[in-house]
C-alpha cells in the first residue's frame, strides 16, 4: 500500500512521510510549492489511473490563489503578493475583490471537492481530505455545497483552526482520523 | 413526474431563438432542450446562462444535485459544454448589481465573463476594464485541462449516482490533453471533433445563424433531432 500526498508548500514541509511510516505504507510526495486548489484538483484526477493499493491524502490550499497564465508564463496569483517575474501582473490587483469573492471561491472549491469525492468513491480509491491553511466560507450561499461533502473523508472544512497550519502533531492527528473513520 | 435537466451557456438558454431576446423565459422553454423534454414527456429544468462558462456549468450541476434534485424522481441530464475563453465571477452580496437572465435556479449575482464579449453587459465598470486584460489571464491550454477535469468528474459522479446523461459541445471542440483519455465517449458526443459541436454541425447543415452566432427555431429543432438519436442509442428514450 502507498500513501500519496497532494498539497501545497505547507504539506511539502510538513513531513507527511511520517504518517506513511506510522501506517506502514510506502510514500509518494506529489505536493508542490505555489500551487492552487484547481491545480490540486487536476493533479488528483491525473493520478486516478493508479488506483491499486493507494491511499490519497489531499491537502487543499488557500482559496485565494488563482492559476493565471500571464504572457505565456503560469503564475499562482495571490492578493497579498506583488513579487512576480513580470511586474505587469500586479495590474490585476485593483480587481482583487472581483477575483477573490469568498462566496464564489468557496462554491468552486466545494464543487471540485464534491465531484472529486464522488469520483474517487466511484473508482474505489481510498482517500482523505483536509485543509492546509484556510477554510471554506460558510454562508447561506455556500452552506448546501459544504454540507453535502462527506465529512468522514474530509476533516472539518469550515474551521480555520482545523487546518494543518494551526494543528500540532498533525501526523498523529490524521492517523487517528483515518483510523476512526474506518478508512483503512 | 420526470425531469430533463439541461445545463449550458446561451445555446442551451435559447438565446435569439425568437430573433429578439438574448434571454427570455420563452426561449429557455422552446430551445433544443425544451423540444426533447416535450417529445419524451419530461418536465424541463433549464439551468443555463448566456456567457456561462464551463466552470459555471460544473458548479451548477453540483448545485442542482446538492440543492434542488428530488432523488425519488427520474432525471435525465443534458450537459452542453461551452467555450474555453470564459470564467465565472460574482457581484458581491453587498452590491445592488445583478446579472438578470432567464433560467431555472438562477443566481442573479453570478456574472458570466467571456473574452471579447460586449462590455455593456456589465454593471460594474471595472469588469469592462478586466475585459481588456482578459486575453492575458484566460489561457486556452489551462482551460482545456480544467474542462476535461470537470467533464470527467461529472461523468464519474453521475455514473455513481445512476443518473443518465448526455454531454455535448456547443461552441468548440475539447482539445485532447492528458486528462481527456479518461472521458467516457459513449455519453459524450465526439468531444474532440469540431464538426460535432452545435455551432459547426448546424452551420454545416446550412441553418441560418444570427450575427451573435445563435440559432433560430429550425436550428434548435435540428440539434434536438441529432441529440435524440444519441439518447435513443443510449436507451434513455424510445
Amino acid at each position: 500500500m502507498k500513501l500519496v500526498s497532494f498539497g501545497d508548500d505547507i504539506v511539502a514541509q510538513g513531513s507527511v512521510e511520517k504518517l506513511a511510516k506510522l501506517l506502514g505504507f510506502d510514500f509518494e510526495d506529489k505536493s508542490s510549492f505555489d500551487i492552487c486548489n484547481q491545480q490540486i484538483f487536476r493533479q488528483v484526477i491525473e493520478y486516478t489511473d493508479n488506483s491499486e493499493d493507494v491511499f490519497l491524502l489531499i491537502g487543499w490550499t488557500h482559496k485565494q490563489k488563482l492559476e493565471i497564465n500571464w504572457k505565456n508564463e503560469t503564475y499562482t496569483y495571490k492578493p497579498d503578493t506583488v513579487e512576480y517575474l513580470d511586474n505587469g501582473l500586479n495590474t490585476l490587483h485593483r480587481y482583487d475583490d472581483i477575483f477573490f469573492d469568498d462566496i464564489l471561491l468557496t462554491q468552486h472549491w466545494a464543487s471540485n471537492a464534491f465531484t472529486l469525492q464522488q469520483t474517487l468513491s466511484n473508482l474505489n480509491i481510498n482517500y482523505y481530505m483536509y485543509n492546509t491553511q484556510d477554510c471554506m466560507y460558510y454562508h447561506s450561499k455556500t452552506k448546501n455545497y459544504i454540507d453535502s461533502l462527506c465529512k468522514r473523508h474530509y476533516h472539518n472544512p469550515v474551521n480555520l483552526r482545523s487546518s494543518m497550519k494551526y494543528m500540532k502533531n498533525w501526523n498523529d492527528f490524521l492517523l487517528g482520523k483515518i483510523q476512526a473513520g474506518g478508512l483503512l | 413526474m420526470k425531469y430533463l435537466v439541461a445545463f449550458g451557456c446561451s445555446h442551451t438558454n435559447g438565446s435569439m431563438l425568437d430573433g429578439v431576446s438574448g434571454s427570455s423565459y420563452e426561449n429557455t422553454r422552446n430551445g433544443f432542450a425544451g423540444i426533447l423534454a416535450q417529445q419524451h414527456g419530461y418536465e424541463l429544468y433549464n439551468i443555463s446562462k448566456p456567457g456561462g462558462s464551463n466552470q459555471y456549468i460544473h458548479r451548477c450541476i453540483v448545485e442542482y444535485i446538492t440543492h434542488y434534485m428530488d432523488t425519488k424522481l427520474e432525471q435525465l441530464f443534458l450537459i452542453n459544454w461551452t467555450s474555453r475563453s470564459r470564467l465565472e465571477f460574482r457581484y458581491p452580496e453587498s452590491s445592488a448589481h445583478i446579472h438578470d437572465t432567464a433560467g431555472d435556479f438562477n443566481d442573479k449575482k453570478s456574472v458570466p465573463f467571456t473574452v471579447g464579449s460586449n462590455a455593456k453587459l456589465f454593471k460594474d465598470p471595472r469588469y469592462k476594464q478586466l475585459q481588456n486584460l482578459s486575453p492575458y489571464y484566460i489561457n486556452p491550454a489551462i482551460e482545456s485541462l480544467n474542462w476535461a477535469a470537470w467533464a470527467f468528474t461529472i461523468q464519474q459522479m453521475l455514473e455513481k449516482l445512476n443518473i443518465p446523461y448526455l454531454m455535448t459541445n456547443t461552441c468548440e471542440a475539447l482539445p485532447q490533453n492528458k486528462i481527456t483519455p479518461k472521458l467516457n465517449l459513449n455519453n459524450y458526443i465526439k468531444p474532440h471533433d469540431t464538426g460535432s459541436t452545435m455551432l459547426k454541425y448546424l452551420t454545416n447543415k446550412g441553418y441560418a445563424i444570427t450575427p451573435c452566432y445563435h440559432f433560430r427555431q429550425d436550428g434548435h429543432q435540428a440539434w434536438a433531432e441529432k441529440l435524440n438519436g444519441h439518447l435513443k442509442d443510449l436507451n434513455y428514450v424510445r
